[in-house]
C-alpha cells in the first residue's frame, strides 16, 4: 500500500457523509439562485458523527475489478474541526492499515498513516487537489465539500434524474481546478446532488458522478447507498457501496488518536 | 469497534460464523514463497539457488474491554538451512533462524491513559524510511543482508498518554538478544573463507545488571511530530576481535557486545505536498573499545500524480551521514562488519511507479558517496494477480570495490521471485 493512496480520508468521509445531502424540510422554495441551491445542498444536514462500511470497486473497462473494503468514522470535534479515521479491512494484505486525518484551523490537515506490516505510524503530506484517491476515479477535489466562495454558480433550469425533479446548476471554479466547469443536478426535494458532469476547457465531458440507493436515515438524513464515478477518458469507473451507516451515535473521541490508529482499540 | 469491523469483514469474506469467520475477524495470514538465483559465487558459498517458504499468522484476540492478546506464529524453511530449531530455543547464540517461533506474542492491558504490554515485541521508532538511527530496541537478522528483518525481543513496554498527541514510553528489556549474522560459510559472511576459524560470543549475562531500558517522549505540535528518545543497553551488533593460537596464527574470532547509550531525536512534518522527516542520534560506547559516533538521516517524499491518467510516481529521497566523536581502540586485526554504520555520506532513494491498481515498478537504491564509492540497487516489478495473490520479481545488484560495504558482496548479484498469498 502506498502512502498516497490513502490521503484525503476526511474528504472521502465528507463526500459519503454530509457534504452532499440536505433535508427535505428545505424543499419547496421557488426562484432560487444557483448559489442558494448549492448552499442548501451543502450546509444544512451536518451530523455530529457518522460511521459506515464502504466497499470500493475499481473497474477498468474490460479489466478485472479490484475491491477494497474500509470502515470510515467521522467526528466533528468540540472545536468544530473534522476528524476522520479510515481503516482498511480488505484485501487482507491491507487489513489494519489506517489513516487518521485531523483538520487544522489553518493550513493543511494533519494526517497519519499506520502500516501494520511496519508497525509504524507516519505523518504524510496533504494532498494535491487533482490527485486520485486510492487509484480511483475520484480526485481529492471531487471529495472536498463544496466551497461556495471558490466557485460561481448559475441556475441552468430543471431536469429529471432517476424520476426525481432536480435543479440544474453550473459551477465554475474561481481557483485552480482540474475542471473548467461542472453541471450538478440537485434533487429539488431532498437537496441531494444526484448527478454531476465534469467538463474540461474544451467543453468535453470527462467524468460523470451519479448516486443511487438513496434513503432516509433517522428522521432527517438522506444518504446515498451507492456513489459512482465514471472517467470517460480513462475508460474506468469507481463505485462506493455504503452499508451499516450509523449517524449521531456519539462515537468515542478517543478513536481519533494515534493510540487508536495503532491498535484499533 | 474493531470487533464490529472484524465481524463485517468476516461476513464479507466467509459469509458465515465458525472458525473461518472467527479467523476472518481476529486474524490474518500470509503464505510466501521466495526464489533467489545468484549470478556468481563467493568463496564462502558457491550455491546459486535458494528457495524459502514462510507461513505467518497474526491473531489479535480481545480479552475483555481493556486487554488483548496478540500472537504471530511463524514457520519458515529454506533450502540453505538458514533455519534450524524452534522457538528461538532461548539459546540466543544460535546463528540460525528458528523454523518455528513467535514473531510477536504479547499481552496488552490499557488501564485509563496507560498502555502496558508484555511479551515478545517489535518496536518501530523513528521517522525515516531507509535507516533509523534512533531505532535500537530490536536486533536484526542479517543472514540475508538485503532481506534483513527485526528479531523480536522480550520486553515490558509502558506508555502513558498525556494527551491525544503526547505520550511517554518506557521499555524494559530483561534479556539481551544479539543481531544474527553468519560466520564464514554464507554468501553474506563478513569474514573471509580461509583460514577456517571458530567463533565465540561473550554475550551479556541474563541478570538484572544487564537489563536494558529505553525512554521515549513524543508529541505533535503545529504540524510537526517530534520525539526524543534514550536507550541504555548493548550494541546488538558484535564487535569482533581475533584470537591467535600458540604459533601466532588466527584461530578464533571473539564477539563482544559493547554497552552503549544512545540519545536520539526525530521529527516529521509537511510543507505543501512534500513530506519532510529526519532523525539524529548519538551513540556513546562505554569503555572506548569501539567508536562513539553521531548518525543522522534527513529525507523528503513527494508524489507526482497522474503522470498519465491513473499513473503515479512516488519518490522518497534521504541523505544519511555519520560523524565519529570518539575513536575506539584498534579491533585486533579483524575488520568490523560495519553493520549499522555503513551509511556515511549516503544517498538512499526509493521510487515507485504505479501503472494501475494492480501493477507497479519500484527501484530502491543506496549509494555511499563519501570516500569509498559503492552502491546497491534493487529494481522490482509487482503485480497483484488477485486481491489475495501478489507476485514480485526483481534483482539485487551490488557495486563497488571489495573493501567497501556493498562491494564485498559484488558476487551476490541475484534475481528473485516472490509469491505472496494472503488469507
Amino acid at each position: 500500500m502506498q502512502q498516497r493512496t490513502l490521503n484525503a480520508g476526511r474528504r472521502l468521509a465528507l463526500l459519503l457523509c454530509w457534504a452532499l445531502p440536505a433535508t427535505a424540510a428545505q424543499a419547496g422554495q421557488s426562484a432560487l439562485t444557483g448559489r442558494q441551491v448549492m448552499e442548501r445542498a451543502r450546509s444544512v444536514n451536518q451530523p455530529d458523527d457518522e460511521v459506515m462500511q464502504v466497499e470500493m470497486r475499481l473497474a477498468p473497462r474490460g479489466g478485472r475489478t479490484v475491491r477494497r473494503r474500509l470502515r470510515i468514522e467521522y467526528l466533528k470535534g468540540p472545536d468544530g474541526l473534522d476528524r476522520t479515521l479510515i481503516r482498511f479491512a480488505y484485501p487482507r494484505r491491507m487489513k489494519g492499515t489506517g489513516l487518521l486525518t485531523v483538520q487544522r484551523a489553518a493550513g493543511h490537515d494533519d494526517q497519519w498513516l499506520y502500516l501494520p506490516s511496519l508497525r509504524r505510524v507516519r505523518r504524510i503530506a496533504a494532498d494535491a487537489r487533482t490527485e486520485r484517491f486510492v487509484q480511483s476515479d475520484f480526485t481529492y477535489e471531487d471529495l472536498q465539500p463544496e466551497d461556495l466562495d471558490d466557485n460561481t454558480y448559475k441556475l441552468l433550469g430543471t431536469a429529471t434524474v432517476d424520476d426525481r425533479p432536480c435543479h440544474r446548476v453550473e459551477a465554475r471554479p474561481r481557483s485552480p481546478s482540474g475542471y473548467a466547469r461542472r453541471v450538478v443536478a440537485v434533487d429539488a426535494e431532498r437537496w441531494l446532488p444526484l448527478r454531476t458532469d465534469y467538463f474540461d476547457a474544451s467543453g468535453e465531458c470527462t467524468k460523470t458522478q451519479t448516486v443511487s440507493g438513496v434513503r432516509k436515515h433517522g428522521d432527517r438524513f438522506w444518504r446515498p447507498g451507492r456513489v459512482e464515478m465514471a472517467d470517460h477518458r480513462r475508460r474506468h469507473n469507481t463505485v462506493f457501496v455504503i452499508s451499516d451507516r450509523a449517524i449521531n451515535q456519539k462515537i468515542d473521541p478517543g478513536h481519533f488518536t494515534e493510540r487508536f490508529l495503532r491498535t484499533g482499540r | 469497534m474493531m470487533a464490529a469491523l472484524g465481524c463485517w469483514g468476516a461476513r464479507a469474506a466467509t459469509g458465515g460464523e465458525g472458525p473461518a469467520g472467527w479467523f476472518a475477524s481476529h486474524g490474518r495470514g500470509k503464505l510466501e514463497y521466495r526464489l533467489y538465483w545468484h549470478a556468481g559465487s563467493r568463496p564462502q558459498d558457491s550455491r546459486k539457488r535458494r528457495s524459502e517458504y514462510r507461513l505467518r499468522v497474526e491473531l489479535d484476540i480481545p480479552l475483555g474491554e481493556r486487554a488483548r492478546l496478540f500472537v504471530a506464529p511463524e514457520l519458515r524453511w529454506d533450502s540453505h538451512h538458514l533455519s534450524a530449531g524452534a522457538l528461538d530455543e532461548r539459546n540466543r547464540d544460535e546463528v540460525r533462524r528458528p523454523i518455528f517461533h513467535f514473531r510477536e506474542a504479547y499481552v496488552e492491558w490499557r488501564p485509563g491513559r496507560w498502555d502496558l504490554r508484555f511479551g515478545e515485541q517489535i518496536f518501530a521508532w523513528g521517522t525515516a524510511d531507509g535507516f533509523n538511527p534512533t531505532d535500537n530496541l530490536n536486533p536484526r537478522d542479517y543472514l540475508d543482508l538485503v532481506d534483513n528483518e527485526k528479531i523480536p525481543v522480550l520486553a515490558l513496554a509502558a506508555t502513558y498518554h498525556v494527551s491525544d498527541v503526547t505520550s511517554l514510553q518506557v521499555v524494559l528489556l530483561p534479556l539481551f538478544v544479539p543481531s544474527r549474522f553468519d560466520g564464514q560459510d554464507s554468501r553474506w559472511s563478513f569474514f573471509p573463507a580461509a583460514p577456517p576459524l571458530t567463533f565465540e560470543r561473550d554475550r551479556p549475562a541474563d541478570s538484572s545488571a544487564a537489563m536494558q531500558f529505553a525512554l521515549r517522549a513524543k508529541t505533535s505540535v503545529g504540524g510537526w511530530d517530534l520525539s526524543l528518545s534514550y536507550f541504555d543497553g548493548y550494541n546488538d551488533i558484535a564487535r569482533p576481535s581475533l584470537r591467535l593460537d600458540g604459533q601466532g596464527q588466527p584461530e578464533r574470532v571473539h564477539f563482544d557486545y559493547d554497552k552503549v547509550r544512545v540519545l536520539g531525536f526525530d521529527f516529521a512534518t509537511t510543507w505543501r505536498n512534500i513530506g519532510i522527516h529526519g532523525e539524529i542520534a548519538h551513540t556513546w560506547t562505554r569503555g572506548h573499545r569501539d567508536d562513539s559516533y553521531l548518525q543522522y538521516v534527513f529525507g523528503i517524499d513527494y508524489t507526482f500524480a497522474d503522470i498519465r491518467p491513473g499513473q503515479n510516481l512516488r519518490l522518497i529521497l534521504e541523505y544519511a551521514g555519520e560523524r565519529r566523536t570518539s575513536k575506539g581502540r584498534d579491533l585486533d586485526g579483524v575488520p568490523p562488519t560495519r553493520l549499522g554504520r555503513y551509511l556515511d555520506g549516503s544517498l538512499l532513494a526509493r521510487a515507485v511507479y504505479e501503472f494501475s491498481e494492480t501493477a507497479s515498478v519500484e527501484i530502491k537504491a543506496c549509494a555511499t558517496l563519501r570516500g569509498e564509492n559503492n552502491y546497491y540497487i534493487q529494481p522490482s516489478f509487482t503485480f497483484d494477480v488477485r486481491d489475495d495473490l501478489r507476485v514480485k520479481v526483481g534483482a539485487d545488484i551490488f557495486m563497488g570495490d571489495d573493501d567497501t560495504f556493498f562491494g564485498q558482496f559484488d558476487h551476490n548479484d541475484r534475481f528473485f521471485v516472490i509469491l505472496e498469498y494472503y488469507f
